[in-house]
């Protein structure tokens, strides 16, 4: 019945702790206090010095809370983890972001308006992706890079194997390359956005 | 390693800040074998008193490498005791690893040179 955490010195580490921490969330008050709490059960446990719950050793108790360190080191631990993480976007605007990246490029095919809607696609993907706070800096300019590069390589392409002849094939091949460069691009993107929404939904 | 600074050299001001940059990639570096429960991942750190900091200052570190998709846990019961919250690497916890490892020589070496360029030309 008794456990270590009923251990008045415990208490009054814990409760400690839980003062100093005030100004910080709840869930993340909740994971801190319950962490150092098995923390001290399980160390005692490790040392075989919990068995008999009864006598459980002050001395040992002593031991394993000074290791642990004073309360203030440990809320001024938990204040200064608490930067924000990026706060992830919703599904729908992320997925709305990343089919304008993956459709770009597709739409410069549509007959008479195709490059206007495929120009506009573009500049409202880079925008989106520019102003959105969930992709890290490296990841925007890997996708405006693999956005944009179909309209050099696709080119260059069919200028390089001109002279070869330009079989529908070739045409095909060339522009399924050029189509791919986009929609990795609109892979990463999504990966990297599910990555950050499943971190920040994870329970404490 | 001597420890020119005095016997409390491991608490100083240069000390704790040069820890706070790098301590998070020693932490998935002790995940990097396998799980581990919070008590023997601070085991392992107590090993290196360079490293060495108030135990309990880590799980707020914990915390966040989880909240940050670089680390995953899962609970485990024990034969003895509570059962044994586990931390273990996720994909991007061993890319954010594998970044560190390929940037610290070159950031160690530069440091060496810029502190005695004459030892280090």
């Amino acid at each position: 019945m008794n456990t270590p955490l009923e251990h008045p010195l415990v208490g009054a580490y814990l409760d400690e702790v839980r003062r100093l921490t005030a100004d910080q969330t709840d869930e993340r008050r909740r994971e801190l206090l319950a962490d150092l709490g098995e923390h001290i059960e399980a160390t005692l446990a490790d040392r075989g010095t919990a068995d008999a719950a009864d006598d459980i050793d002050a001395a040992a108790i002593r031991t394993v809370l000074e290791q642990l360190g004073r309360p203030q080191d440990i809320a001024a631990a938990l204040a200064e983890e608490g930067r924000p993480q990026p706060e992830p976007q919703s599904p729908g605007r992320t997925a709305v972001t990343v089919a304008l990246v993956a459709l770009a490029l597709p739409l410069f095919v549509v007959p008479a308006v195709g490059p206007l809607l495929g120009l506009a696609a573009a500049v409202v993907a880079l925008r989106r992706i520019w102003t959105a706070p969930q992709w890290t800096r490296g990841e925007k300019k890997q996708a405006t890079w693999l956005l944009l590069a179909p309209l050099v390589v696709v080119p260059a392409a069919a200028f390089a194997l001109s002279p070869a002849g330009l079989s529908p094939v070739l045409v095909l091949a060339v522009a399924a390359a050029g189509l791919a460069l986009p929609l990795l691009a609109a892979a990463l993107l999504a990966r990297s956005a599910g990555r950050l929404r499943a971190a920040a939904a994870r329970p404490a | 390693m001597t420890n020119p600074g005095g016997g409390d050299a491991a608490d100083s001001a240069v000390a704790t800040q040069l820890r706070k940059g790098v301590l998070e990639y020693c932490v998935l570096a002790l995940l990097r074998d396998g799980p581990r429960y919070g008590v023997e991942l601070l085991q392992e750190l107590g090993r290196f008193p360079t490293l060495a900091t108030s135990q309990g200052t880590i799980y707020p570190l914990l915390s966040r490498l989880r909240r940050a998709g670089l680390a995953d846990t899962f609970l485990r019961d024990s034969a003895s005791g509570p059962s044994r919250r586990y931390y273990t690497l996720t994909d991007a916890g061993r890319a954010a690893l594998q970044e560190f490892a390929v940037l610290w020589p070159a950031f160690r070496e530069t440091v060496d040179h810029v502190l005695d360029p004459g030892e280090n030309p």
